[in-house]
């Protein structure tokens, strides 16, 4: 934000100056010292302070960080075992869907997906990791596939149904086969929120389901 | 009521009016308008979809969206998602719910996280710029067939 500029040598403009007789025009100059120069002090000092303001979140920022979870168990679409440290340095949005969900998962990644556009280049140095709350249906392969259409950042992780549930409950993730539509097919409820996992590994920020791609896109710059 | 309802949706006067892309509007002639059908690109490999539909009674008799059809969908029913303490659960939209209800002057809006048409059984992917006739069926009116435009929104 730019700081108004304000001369108090030259405060007012040439109308009242060409009018005004010499005394008149000297008490306005010592008026605009008086009040111009602590609305410039003032100026400044607003500058210099949304300069070097923190950032405000719009998640809900951990009080106390700890390093996330270990992700044992679980593998990447290409069957190398899911290890966090070895993303450390870069951004992690985590979350838990499955590819069989209609309106919510699909919602949530394409606002993620917008956020990312947001940042330009710095993307590259996020993960947007899903973790498959729906192992039995969601193949390494599917898995894969379905997360690449949204771009290079995406990736999914499964694993035998065991471990996601130990993930998912370190996670503080719920989820559970829930409406079945009748043709065989079924839905499964689960938390829907959005994890941010910083760059030095720790998971520092919750953001819920409905969230806005600017605010998601400035925490995530405020992260990198 | 229900026969004037069918006598008035025989006669659909306009389709399209609006002009641009974004607001294809089919209006019946008794006022039953549906306003917006957009749909999100499906990644790869997804199996069903969500249609989000807008349907405003203009002072149409009183009537209530009771499901949808497509060819691009083996099966669709009215859901509505509700998210709870963070929870995302996905149910059948009962018919008979208020939510479907469209009285004079009312409207039903769907929208993502939120009531939706599932699709059920893609036939195809949804692709970014698609178009793909749904066909809206009513408890009063005739069965109505609009556009739904395939938009990242
Ligand atoms: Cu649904």
């Amino acid at each position: 934000m730019s700081a108004p500029t304000i001369d108090p040598l030259d405060p007012i403009d040439g109308d009242v100056e060409a009018t005004s007789p010499p005394r008149g025009r000297h008490r306005l100059r010592t008026f605009s010292l008086i009040v111009g120069t602590p609305m410039l002090v003032v100026a400044l000092a607003f500058g210099a302070f949304s300069l070097f303001r923190p950032h405000i979140y719009s998640g809900t920022v951990m009080q106390a960080p700890t390093a996330a979870p270990s992700m044992d168990g679980l593998e990447w679409t290409d069957g190398t075992p899911v290890d966090l440290d070895a993303l450390q340095g870069d951004v992690v949005v985590l979350y838990f869907g499955y590819t069989g969900c209609p309106d919510v998962c699909p919602t949530t990644l394409a606002q993620v997906g917008k956020a990312l556009d947001r940042l330009g280049d710095d993307a590259r140095r996020v993960h947007v990791v899903m973790v498959s709350v729906d192992p039995a249906r969601d193949t390494p392969e599917l898995l894969g596939e379905y997360m690449s259409s949204y771009g290079p950042e995406f990736a999914g992780a499964t694993g035998p149904i065991d471990a996601v549930e130990r993930v998912a409950s370190t996670y503080g993730i719920f989820f559970a086969r829930g409406d079945d539509y009748g043709n065989g097919d079924y839905a499964v409820d689960h938390t829907a929120t959005l994890m941010g996992i910083d760059t030095s590994g720790h998971l520092r920020i919750v953001w819920p389901a409905t969230l806005d791609v600017d605010r998601l896109a400035s925490d995530l710059r405020a992260l990198l | 009521m229900r026969r004037t309802a069918r006598v008035a949706a025989s006669l659909v006067l306009v389709v399209g009016a609006c002009g641009g892309d974004d607001d294809d509007v089919v209006v019946l002639a008794d006022g039953m308008a549906v306003v917006d059908a957009w749909a999100r690109p499906t990644p790869t490999g997804a199996r069903d979809a969500a249609v989000y539909v807008t349907v405003e009674n203009r002072n149409a008799p009183a009537d209530r969206l009771i499901g949808a059809s497509s060819a691009r969908c083996m099966v669709m029913a009215p859901h509505l998602t509700v998210i709870d303490d963070d929870i995302a659960s996905m149910s059948q939209a009962d018919a008979e719910a208020d939510l479907l209800a469209l009285l004079p002057g009312g409207r039903v809006e769907m929208n993502p996280n939120d009531l939706h048409f599932m699709c059920l059984g893609l036939t195809t992917p949804l692709v970014l710029g698609d178009r793909f006739d749904i066909v809206l069926q009513f408890h009063a009116h005739d069965p109505v067939t609009v556009p739904v435009e395939v938009a990242d929104r």
